[in-house]
This record gives C-alpha cells, sequence and structure tokens, in this order.
C-alpha cells in the first residue's frame, strides 16, 4: 500500500465521520453476530449505512484499522431484540455505538424482568433485511465479558436507571415524616466459636499459702519417697490419664535404688511445716502505792441535828410549829 | 417515855362467819369493817366532790389511828418508834400500805408505801389518823407521789398550806421544806432522819 492510498482511505474515513456525526441520532438496530465469528468486525458500508450484509473477509489490517477498531470485537455477543423484531429490520453497528448503547442494559436492565420483549438469542440468526417503517429499538441487551470497561462512555443521566431503596425511603419521609427514631443499638452478641483463655492471674503465695508442686519428678530416689510420704501422686511421663486417676499412689521409677545411699540416709528430711512458737507467759508487774496511816482523814463538815425529839408528840409539835 | 414494844397482830380482825360480820380491834367489839374493793374507792374518789373524797379518807385515817391509840396505853409519851410501829400495825391491818415517818429537821413526813389509795385519799387519811392517834389537830398535804412511794407532809395549816403552794408551783419537795424551815426562823439543819415503823 502506498502512502497516497493510505491517505485516502484516512480522508475517506474522515469524512465519513464528519458525514455521522452531522446526521441526527437514530434509533439503531443491533444485529445479531455469530458467536462462530470471533473475530467478526461489521463494517457498514460507507454508501448504505442503513444495510447489513455479511461480514467480507477479513483483510490485511492496517495500522488504521487496528486503531479504529475495539478490542472488543473477539469475543461473541449476544443481541436481543424487541417482540417487534420482525417488523424491524436488523442495522449494523460499529462497535463503538454499539458498546455505548449495551452499557446500561449489561449493567443494571438486563436483571430487571420488565421488559418482556426482550428475547435473547445465542444462536446466529440470519438477518433480515430491514423493515420499509421506522425502525425501533425499545431495548437491547448485549452481554460481553470481555469489554473494556475503561472504553465505555457513562450513561448520560436521562437513561434509565434502577430505582433504589434509598429513592422511596426519601419520599417515604418526604410523605410521611422522617420515622421515629430507632432504639439505641446494644451490645452485639458475643460470637460463636471458642472463648480465648482466661488471662493467668499471678497470686502471691505468700498470701494464699498455695505452692506450686514441682512438676518433674524429683531428681533424687529421697526426694520421690518423701513424696510418696505425703501423700503425692507422680506418673511416670508415658503413663496414660486413666491409669493416673485409677492408682491412687505413685509410681515410682524402677531404676532408682529402693533404698537412698548412706550418706543421704542420715540427712533429715524437711519438716513439714514449722511449730507454732510457743505463747509467751505472762508476768504481771504490779505497783502498789504505799499508803500510812493517818487519823485526820475524815473531816465533818457542819454540825449533827440538835434537833432530837424523845416523843412522837414532841417531834409533831416541832412541825406544827413551822 | 413509854419503851417501844412491837405491834400484836393477835385477834386484830375478827370474821363473825355466822352473822356475816367483820369486826376489827383488838380487844372488846372493835369497829364493823367493810371489806371494800379497792377499785370501788377508786371509782368514788372519781366521781365524788373533793369534799366527799377529803370525809372519806379522814374516815378511814380516824379508824385506824383510833385503834392505833388504843394499843398505846400513853400516846403522849410514846416515843417515836412506839407511836409508828401502832400506826404502821393498824394501817397494814387496813390494808393501806406500809407506813414510815421522816424527819427532816423538824418537819414530819409520813411514808405511805404500796397503797391502794389514791393521793386524794392519802392525804386526809394520815392526817386523821395521826390526829385520832396523838389528840392533836393536825393537817397533811401530798409532797411526791410515784407508783410505789407516797411522801406527805404533817404539820399545821399555815405551813401545809405553803408547802401545798410551793409544790404546785412546780417545786421540789425537798427545797420546799428547806424553804419551809428558813420562813419559820428554824434553828436546828435540816438533816434527814429516818423513823420507820415495824409493821408486824
Amino acid at each position: 500500500v502506498k502512502n497516497g492510498e493510505r491517505i485516502q482511505r484516512l480522508e475517506a474515513l474522515l469524512a465519513r465521520v464528519r458525514t455521522r456525526a452531522a446526521e441526527p441520532r437514530r434509533a439503531r438496530l443491533l444485529a445479531v453476530v455469530p458467536a462462530v465469528a470471533p473475530a467478526a468486525v461489521v463494517e457498514v458500508d460507507e454508501s448504505d449505512d442503513e444495510a447489513t450484509r455479511p461480514p467480507p473477509p477479513p483483510a490485511p489490517k492496517t495500522e488504521v484499522d487496528l486503531a479504529a477498531e475495539p478490542e472488543v470485537q473477539e469475543s461473541p455477543r449476544v443481541v436481543g431484540g424487541s417482540s417487534s423484531e420482525n417488523d424491524v429490520g436488523d442495522k449494523a453497528f460499529d462497535s463503538q455505538e454499539r458498546l455505548v448503547a449495551a452499557m446500561p442494559s449489561a449493567s443494571g436492565l438486563a436483571s430487571e424482568p420488565e421488559p418482556p420483549r426482550v428475547t435473547a438469542a445465542a444462536q446466529p440468526a440470519p438477518v433480515e433485511p430491514p423493515a420499509p417503517s421506522a425502525p425501533e429499538v425499545e431495548a437491547v441487551v448485549v452481554e460481553d465479558a470481555t469489554i473494556d470497561q475503561s472504553l465505555v462512555d457513562e450513561a448520560p443521566a436521562s437513561s434509565r436507571r434502577p430505582v433504589g431503596p434509598g429513592h422511596e425511603k426519601r419520599i417515604e419521609q418526604i410523605a410521611f415524616g422522617a420515622e421515629e427514631p430507632r432504639p439505641p443499638l446494644h451490645t452485639p452478641p458475643p460470637e460463636s466459636g471458642r472463648l480465648p483463655a482466661a488471662t493467668p492471674v499471678d497470686f502471691d503465695a505468700d498470701v494464699t499459702g498455695v505452692r506450686e508442686a514441682p512438676s518433674s519428678p524429683p531428681a533424687h530416689p529421697a526426694e520421690a519417697q518423701a513424696v510418696v510420704a505425703r501423700g503425692q501422686t507422680t506418673v511416670e511421663p508415658g503413663e496414660e490419664r486413666d491409669q493416673r486417676v485409677s492408682a491412687p499412689m505413685s509410681v515410682v521409677p524402677t531404676d532408682w535404688p529402693t533404698s537412698p545411699p548412706p550418706a543421704l540416709a542420715s540427712v533429715p528430711a524437711p519438716a513439714a511445716a514449722p511449730e507454732p512458737p510457743a505463747p509467751p507467759e505472762l508476768v504481771a508487774d504490779a505497783t502498789r502505792a504505799a499508803l500510812a496511816p493517818n487519823d485526820s482523814v475524815a473531816k465533818v463538815v457542819g454540825e449533827a441535828q440538835r434537833f432530837a425529839p424523845k416523843t412522837f408528840v414532841a417531834l409533831l409539835d416541832a412541825s406544827l410549829t413551822l | 417515855m413509854v419503851a417501844a414494844s412491837p405491834f400484836d397482830p393477835t385477834h386484830a380482825v375478827r370474821f363473825d362467819l355466822p352473822s356475816g360480820s367483820v369486826r376489827a380491834g383488838g380487844a372488846g367489839e372493835g369497829d364493823r369493817v367493810l371489806l371494800v374493793p379497792a377499785a370501788a374507792l377508786d371509782g368514788i374518789v372519781l366521781s365524788a366532790p373533793p369534799e366527799a373524797v377529803e370525809a372519806l379518807g379522814r374516815a378511814l385515817g380516824a379508824a385506824v389511828g383510833r385503834r392505833a391509840a388504843a394499843r398505846m396505853s400513853d400516846a403522849e409519851a410514846a416515843s417515836i418508834e412506839a407511836f409508828v410501829a401502832q400506826l404502821a400495825g393498824e394501817a397494814a391491818v387496813a390494808g393501806v400500805g406500809v407506813l414510815s415517818v421522816e424527819r427532816w429537821g423538824r418537819a414530819l413526813v409520813v411514808v405511805v408505801e404500796d397503797s391502794p389509795l389514791v393521793g386524794t385519799l392519802l392525804g386526809p387519811f394520815v392526817a386523821s389518823a395521826i390526829e385520832a392517834a396523838s389528840g392533836r389537830r393536825v393537817w397533811s398535804t401530798l409532797l411526791s407521789r410515784d407508783e410505789r412511794v407516797a411522801r406527805l407532809f404533817v404539820g399545821g395549816e399555815r405551813a401545809v398550806g405553803r408547802v401545798r403552794e410551793s409544790i404546785a408551783a412546780g417545786h421540789a419537795w425537798g427545797a420546799v421544806l428547806v424553804k419551809l424551815h428558813a420562813d419559820g426562823a428554824v434553828s436546828g439543819s435540816t438533816g434527814l432522819s429516818h423513823a420507820a415503823g415495824s409493821g408486824a
């Protein structure tokens, strides 16, 4: 290809773009693209924009073609038509326009059961010639997982969008007022599962009097016998738990000698508990006052009754004189 | 001076059951008495006018004093102990209570313990009993009264009137007696002397 031809084609492409940009927007009908054609590219004839023809055999693409073609053309497409599909002829679009029209349907409207006239066609269907009436397409469903979302423009503000629950709630608030305040949330219930172990608490052994038993068997037979004497149970490391429960007495390793060595046998066993000190003997420390006898201890204040009647009548007479 | 003799209660009260009479008095026929419930006397005291109550008390005391005087050959010469012994004996036979005497200086105070008589009856009773036993005209008024002990001052009419006024004014009976001695230019001190009569 020469540079001149390339320039001519680019100029033709530019003219076509300008022409189509100047035309009013019309409803377009997507053509059903065979799924078996992975690289099917719907090319629209420049002369007849409405007609749909089978794609020509793939020609060697130039750099300009590769730049103009989006990558989404490689995957199969499922194009659905309305119930009036028979009335409206399929129209072919370029890949860019198809993507723009397919985005809202793929995101939101595809899941709505409302449009009954949209039918999915998984198999390739022959392209019917367009009807002379004005083409109307109400909904188009295009499922293409390989569409590059970065190449797709956002849907216009006037496009159909699902009404979310937030709007209904907003309308209810406007119509009926705000709802009553929710009760305060309580502490969520504890999660099921394994509970974490409690934090080990260190108790003061001097206060509680609880001492930890030696975890390892005594290193010396004398200590082992002392343990047996205290009634504690020592078990060999390999024994099972039930055996330890059933055996009330301890099991001393057999490799230990039965009698302590003479040098250690003379060592006295440690006392079980220190005897309480004897109560101190209390002795009274008496302090006595040295009192000397004295005749002038008593002192009479006043004088004795001088009136001492001998008879009752004398007393009565004295009382009558008061 | 007559030596103190104990009270002899033998035949102090005679019950004549065939004739249905009760007589009090050791010698002779004695006075006919009537066993009256103490509650009946309380009802009379509460309903009768003060003069009637005083007359009733004096009548009861006069009978006791006459019987006590009959036990003493010479009341004028009787010691305090002898006089009080006979008077308290007759009071006990009549069921009035335990009678004793306190000497506060020159003031004579009669103490009656466990008496069923009310205070309004005790004053005329004590005065009339001493009057009948001693032959002197005396008056008496209540100094104090609690659940068990009643104290009565025995003296002249003027002194009794002053003590009654002082007690009614709220003064303590001890202070009233002291004041009584001061007002009367008592020469003796106000020491307490107790002469209790033996009941039986």
